[in-house]
C-alpha cells in the first residue's frame, strides 16, 4: 500500500538491483523509511557508490524512489548502461528491461488509446524473448528478481516473464515466436483499465457485484484491441481467454478444452502462478510448493496438464 | 439418450440439449420477464426459429473462412436477438442471418457463453452493413 500511495503523490519505485554504482541517472532517488516521510536520497549530481548500495541491502531496502517526471531518464539509464552492457549479468539485464518497461507501462495503461500500451509491451515483449531465448535464463533466478506485489503493471511484467519460460520449454523456441507470446501475455490485463481503481486495489475481498466488475476484463480488453492489424489472433486469445478452464467452468464464455487456444492455456498457468505467489491486500503470498499443488490439483480440470507439468518441473527449483 | 433426443441431435443444427428438449425450445412465446436489475432499452421476446446465417471470422483470425450454416434463435428485441451456435462465437463478430420476413440482417456478436456440448449462445445487436450500430450515423461512403 506505501508504494501505491507514494505512486499517487508522484514517485515511482525503482528496484535497487537496477542501479549500479558509479552510475549516473540524471534524477533523484529518494528513499522510503518505515513511518517517515519520503526523503532524498542521492541527488542527481551524486552517483551511488558500493557501500550504499551494500548499506541499502543491509537495510532489506530493495526500493528507492524517482518522480514520476523522471520515469524517461530512468528508462536511458537502463538502457544506456544496463540493457547493452554484457558485462552485466543476463538475470540483471532482465530485470533492467523489465524495470524499464514498468515505469512506461504503467503511464501506457492509464492512457486512453491501448496504442501506447500495444507499442510498449511489443518492444519489452522482443526484448524479453531474445535475452530470453538467447540465454539460459532459469525460472529460479527470474523467480528472485521479480517482484511479488500485485499492482497490475508488476503482475503482467511477471506474467510476460513466465508465459517465455514456459512457452520456450513447451518448445516454442524461436525468438519472434516467444516476443508475440510475451506481448500477448503483457496484454493479458489490458482490460482492468476499465475497472475502477476502487475496486482493484481494494483492501478486502471483493463483493459479488465487484466479481462481477472484475470479470468482465478479459471481454473489454479483447474488444480494445480486436481490431488492431499489429496483434495477432493468438495474442487477442491470451486477452480474452486466460480465466478459461478446460472444464467449461471459466469466464468469459465457459469454453471448454477444445476451445481455448493452446497459447490461453499457457496464460492461464502463468496468471494463477503470480496470482497466487504475490501478496494482496487482504492475504500473504502462498508458498510456491503449495501453488505447484493448486496447479497440479485442477491439472487436466482447470489447466492444461503438460502446461502445468512443465511449470511444476521449472519451479521446483525455487525455494 | 431417449429417441427424441437423438432426433434432435440429428435434426437441428445445434445441439439443444442443454437448454430442453427440442418441443420445450420451439414452445415457449411471449415477452421475456423483466428482471428488477434489467437494463436493457428494448423488451425481448421469445423467438424460436431455424435460420439461414453466413458466420464471418473474427477480424483478426485469417484461420477461419465464412461459414454458411444453420442458427437458432432464443429471442428478439428491436435492438438485436439471442442465437445458439455449434461453435464458439467471439465478441464483434459478425453473422448475416435472414429472418421470415426474407430481409437480410447484419449481427454483431456482443458476448457468448457455452451452455453445453456443441451449443454457445450468442447475444448480438443488429448493425448496418458497414458494421456501424443503428444508434450511430451511417459511415460516409
Amino acid at each position: 500500500m506505501v508504494a501505491a500511495t507514494l505512486q499517487s503523490l508522484g514517485y515511482l519505485p525503482v528496484a535497487t538491483a537496477t542501479l549500479f554504482p558509479a552510475t549516473e541517472i540524471n534524477c533523484d532517488l529518494f528513499l522510503q523509511r518505515t513511518g517517515h516521510p519520503i526523503e532524498i536520497y542521492r541527488s542527481s549530481n551524486y552517483p551511488l557508490t558500493v557501500e550504499d548500495l551494500q548499506r541499502l541491502g543491509r537495510s532489506g531496502i530493495d526500493h528507492l524512489y524517482i518522480r514520476t517526471g523522471d520515469a524517461d531518464e530512468y528508462r536511458k539509464y537502463l538502457c544506456q548502461q544496463v540493457l547493452h552492457q554484457e558485462s552485466v549479468p543476463a538475470v540483471a539485464r532482465v530485470s533492467a528491461l523489465r524495470e524499464a518497461t514498468r515505469v512506461a507501462f504503467q503511464e501506457a495503461l492509464d492512457a486512453s488509446d491501448p496504442g501506447h500500451a500495444v507499442h510498449m509491451a511489443t518492444e519489452f515483449g522482443r526484448g524479453l524473448a531474445s535475452m530470453i531465448a538467447e540465454q539460459a535464463v532459469a525460472l529460479e533466478e527470474m523467480f528472485h528478481i521479480l517482484e511479488h506485489d500485485y499492482y497490475t503493471f508488476t503482475h503482467v511484467c511477471n506474467v510476460g516473464t513466465y508465459c517465455v519460460l514456459l512457452a520456450r520449454e513447451l518448445g516454442i523456441v524461436d525468438a519472434p515466436a516467444l516476443a508475440e507470446v510475451a506481448t500477448g501475455a503483457l496484454l493479458h490485463d489490458i482490460g482492468k483499465r476499465n475497472v475502477p481503481s476502487a475496486v482493484l486495489n481494494k483492501p478486502d475481498k471483493p463483493t459479488d457485484d465487484e466479481w462481477a466488475v472484475i470479470r468482465r476484463h478479459p471481454t473489454s480488453g479483447f474488444q480494445e484491441l480486436r481490431k488492431r492489424p499489429d496483434l495477432s489472433w493468438p495474442q487477442l486469445m491470451m486477452v480474452y481467454q486466460h480465466h478459461e478452464r478446460l472444464d467449461g467452468s471459466g469466464y468469459p464464455s465457459g469454453a471448454v478444452a477444445e476451445d481455448i487456444h493452446p497459447w490461453a492455456k499457457i496464460c492461464a498457468v502463468a496468471d494463477v502462478f503470480d496470482a497466487l505467489t504475490c501478496s494482496r491486500p487482504y492475504r500473504k503470498p502462498v508458498p510456491v510448493h503449495e501453488v505447484c499443488e493448486y496447479l497440479q490439483k485442477h491439472s487436466g480440470t482447470w489447466f492444461d496438464s503438460e502446461a502445468v507439468a512443465c511449470w511444476s518441473s521449472q519451479v521446483r527449483n525455487i525455494a | 439418450m431417449t429417441e427424441t433426443q437423438t432426433e434432435t441431435e440429428n435434426t437441428l443444427p445445434v445441439n439443444v440439449n442443454p437448454v430442453g428438449t427440442e418441443h420445450e425450445f420451439f414452445a415457449k412465446t411471449g415477452p421475456l420477464p423483466i428482471a428488477w436489475e434489467d437494463g436493457r432499452r428494448f423488451p425481448r421476446f421469445h423467438f424460436r426459429s431455424c435460420i439461414e446465417a453466413v458466420v464471418y471470422p473474427p477480424d483478426n483470425d485469417p484461420s477461419q473462412e465464412p461459414l454458411a450454416c444453420q442458427v437458432l434463435t432464443r429471442d428478439i428485441s428491436r435492438g438485436g436477438m439471442q442465437i445458439l451456435h455449434k461453435a464458439q462465437l467471439f465478441p464483434g463478430q459478425n453473422l448475416d442471418v435472414v429472418l421470415q420476413d426474407g430481409m437480410p440482417r447484419r449481427l454483431e456478436v456482443m458476448w457468448c457463453r457455452r451452455l453445453g456440448s456443441s451449443c454457445y449462445s450468442a447475444g448480438c445487436r443488429f448493425v448496418r452493413t458497414d458494421g456501424s450500430s443503428f444508434d450511430e450515423e451511417p459511415s460516409a461512403g
